[in-house]
């Protein structure tokens, strides 16, 4: 399945390099790394400036406008101390005073950018997983793959990147799981508790009370209310019940898992989030989620059986 | 045979050199017919050429790290496979390709490997390999059983057909059934049933003379209840089906649509009628809900879009035909499964019946390993 079609253009990211570029434009910025947070949308950029003790020292000032999202993170001279004074913040932007600068030429300066839109990682990492599995021995498999579209480009940029928490979502089916598992005679119950339901919304006193007899039946064979039963059968679905039947390959990560449900009471998926970081050496990864279908019915045979 | 050490296993270099280093080579092991599935390779050392061999229904859709759009590339035939050939000039960074490729074929068999190969090459000398398989995979539909002929004894009766599930992926069933007569398909949606029950009960009416209250004496005794967040999902849901896909509601008459937003309108505080009576058809709904999951997939690998099929007939039938319509989760049409069933009515009356289509869905789990090891004595 194709989760996000990537084009070879990076211009975004190349634009956002140039503006931030331009901003220490005095003092020949040279860009390091930049590590993305795909997850998070942020990104963290580490560029050295170069600070002659000049008249230049003395009568510029960096501005960096807040609204374009930058955030000062740290600054070190060459020695790796750091120098945090000569940074303030207005209302508008961020500052860098040179004056304030101890006697060094050579800094590092890391900043980090919020926010930044889900286009821009798509012209960077080709996200791909299968559109359906395939089940052995008990467990249901899919793949997953992800690469890098242009590393050229990145590599003339930076020295050095990473895309950490590369991340996509699959959906793992979970409903034969409950149909399997739940037993006839409790479904049998819901079923004429549905009959005695529409009976009653149309009116019909005649059905109603065959209704409810036949309901009354059907309820001998359970231990509890339908509520309780409702109540019972969602809580086995929840993240933490399923994610122990859940496994992924290294080099990919399991993330959240996350019922969905559908306003229905049964889920019919669980939502699988899936990391792994790339770089300029990790230029691709693949790997499988593994749901372990069978195991899991069993366990709701296991817990469903108390129904009854 | 899709695990780890199976696919090291399938995948593993065929030969060796010691100036190249192959990393990593990964194939998508599976995949629908049409869906876009990826190639990639990493490896160190110098190359003059990759080579990629592709069986015959192997279609190029995008490279990444290539120079030249992936179209272009220098492509030949030989023994029924496609060569792609890719010289070192044509990758932009060392070391590193990405493809992705389509099978746009769908196959009478449940799983169809094909064979990718690829060849590093310096002086036009292979000094290292690499091959594995991506299989094409599909859900398939078996009559196993059904009454021939089907005797119809009452105005209510169930036709009782099994199915077969077997092959790979989810089987998305619709049930169509056709005949002599009037023929009605009955598609149970949660949120329709919902608004149809509650414009039939009449309780937008003021003083409505149709509207019942749900006895107190079964409420009280049942104890179903469920949740007031739950029921107040179901009317965002409700709300949401209404302003965003008004089609599904193209039963219902302007009056009605107008009508069902005004008990679904938010925040109004002088409505005529009381809110719990709708959470009430709520409540309803949701436990239709818990049946609909039950029903609408009945084994492991299906889906059935039209658990309840029923067929009204005026009259006298001689013949039915059920027709189980298969796609799969790509959208991909497979070939019906038809099942003409002769009826024979031993009623003492002709008129008006009804037939409820109980498909009994068995599923026939395929092992991938034993279906893989026979197409590789094949190959």
């Amino acid at each position: 399945m194709t989760d996000v079609s990537g084009t070879a253009s990076v211009q975004g990211i190349i634009q956002g390099i140039d503006l931030l570029a331009e901003y220490f434009r005095d003092y020949s910025p040279d860009m390091k790394s930049v590590k993305y947070d795909y997850r998070n949308q942020n990104s963290e950029m580490t560029l050295k400036i170069s600070v002659p003790n000049s008249l230049r020292r003395k009568i510029n000032k960096v501005k960096i406008p807040i609204e374009e999202g930058y955030i000062f993170d740290e600054m070190y001279s060459s020695a790796l101390n750091p120098v945090e004074k000569c940074w303030s913040r207005t209302e508008d932007f961020w500052i860098l005073d040179p004056t304030q600068l101890p006697s060094s030429e050579d800094y590092i300066i890391k900043l980090i950018k919020t926010d930044i839109e889900t286009d821009a990682f798509n012209d960077i990492i080709d996200l791909e997983y299968s559109e359906d599995s395939v089940k052995d021995e008990g467990i249901e498999q899919y793949w997953v793959q992800t690469s890098i579209i242009n590393p050229k480009i990145l590599a003339d940029i930076y020295e050095e990147f990473e895309v950490r928490n590369v991340y996509l979502s699959i959906n793992v089916g979970v409903q034969t799981c409950f149909t399997t598992a739940i037993p006839k005679d409790v479904t049998k119950t819901f079923d004429r508790t549905r009959e005695l339901l529409r009976a009653s919304n149309k009116g019909q006193r005649g059905k109603v009370t065959t209704a409810h007899r036949r309901r009354h039946q059907a309820q001998q064979s359970m231990k509890m209310s339908e509520h309780e039963a409702a109540q019972l059968i969602r809580s086995l679905a929840t993240a933490e019940n399923v994610e122990k039947f859940i496994s992924i390959d290294s080099p990919f990560r399991c993330g959240d898992v996350t019922p969905t449900s559908n306003d229905r009471i049964l889920p019919e998926e669980v939502g699988v989030d899936v990391n792994t970081d790339l770089d300029l050496e990790r230029k691709a990864a693949a790997g499988s989620v593994k749901f372990n279908k069978d195991e899991y019915t069993e366990y709701l045979e296991e817990r469903t059986d108390d129904l009854r | 045979m899709f695990g780890d050490s199976e696919i090291d296993e399938n995948n593993r270099p065929t030969s060796g050199s010691e100036q190249l280093e192959l990393t990593e080579a990964f194939v998508a092991p599976w995949g629908l017919p049409h869906e876009v599935r990826p190639l990639h390779a990493i490896w160190s050392g110098d190359i003059d050429q990759i080579q990629f061999k592709l069986a015959g229904p192997i279609e190029l859709v995008e490279g990444y790290n290539l120079a030249r759009d992936i179209k272009e590339l220098d492509q030949h035939t030989a023994d029924e496979d496609r060569i792609v050939v890719i010289d070192r000039s044509e990758l932009v960074t060392p070391g590193y390709v990405s493809l992705k490729f389509k099978i746009p074929k769908k196959f009478d068999e449940s799983m169809v490997g094909q064979e990718i190969g690829i060849d590093f090459l310096v002086n036009d000398e292979v000094v290292e390999s690499w091959s594995g398989y991506t299989f094409t995979i599909r859900p398939m539909l078996e009559l196993l059983e059904y009454p021939d002929p089907f005797v119809l004894e009452n105005r209510n009766d169930v036709l009782p057909i099994s199915v077969g599930y077997i092959g790979f992926g989810m089987a998305e069933v619709q049930i169509e059934i056709s005949g002599e007569g009037q023929i009605i398909t009955k598609d149970k949606d949660v949120f329709i049933d919902m608004a149809r029950a509650i414009l039939e009960s009449g309780i937008h009416k003021k003083e409505s003379e149709h509207m019942e209250d749900i006895p107190e004496e079964w409420k009280n005794d049942s104890n179903v209840k469920v949740e007031r967040e739950v029921l107040e999902d179901m009317a965002d849901g409700m709300r949401e089906l209404l302003t965003e896909n008004r089609d599904a509601f193209e039963e219902f008459d302007e009056d009605e649509l107008h009508l069902l937003a005004d008990i679904f309108e938010e925040g109004q505080e002088n409505r005529e009628w009381d809110i719990s009576k709708i959470y009430d058809f709520i409540e309803l709904a949701l436990i239709n809900s818990i049946l609909d999951v039950v029903e609408k997939n009945p084994t492991e690998g299906v889906h059935v879009a039209n658990p309840n099929v029923e067929i009204d007939v005026e009259g006298r039938l001689t013949e039915a035909q059920v027709e189980y319509h298969l796609r799969d989760k790509y959208e991909n049409e497979y070939d019906p499964l038809v099942v003409t069933i002769p009826i024979e009515d031993a009623r003492d009356s002709g008129g008006h019946f009804n037939i409820e289509i109980d498909t009994d869905w068995k599923s026939h789990e395929m092992d991938p390993n034993e279906v893989l090891q026979e197409i590789l004595e094949e190959i």
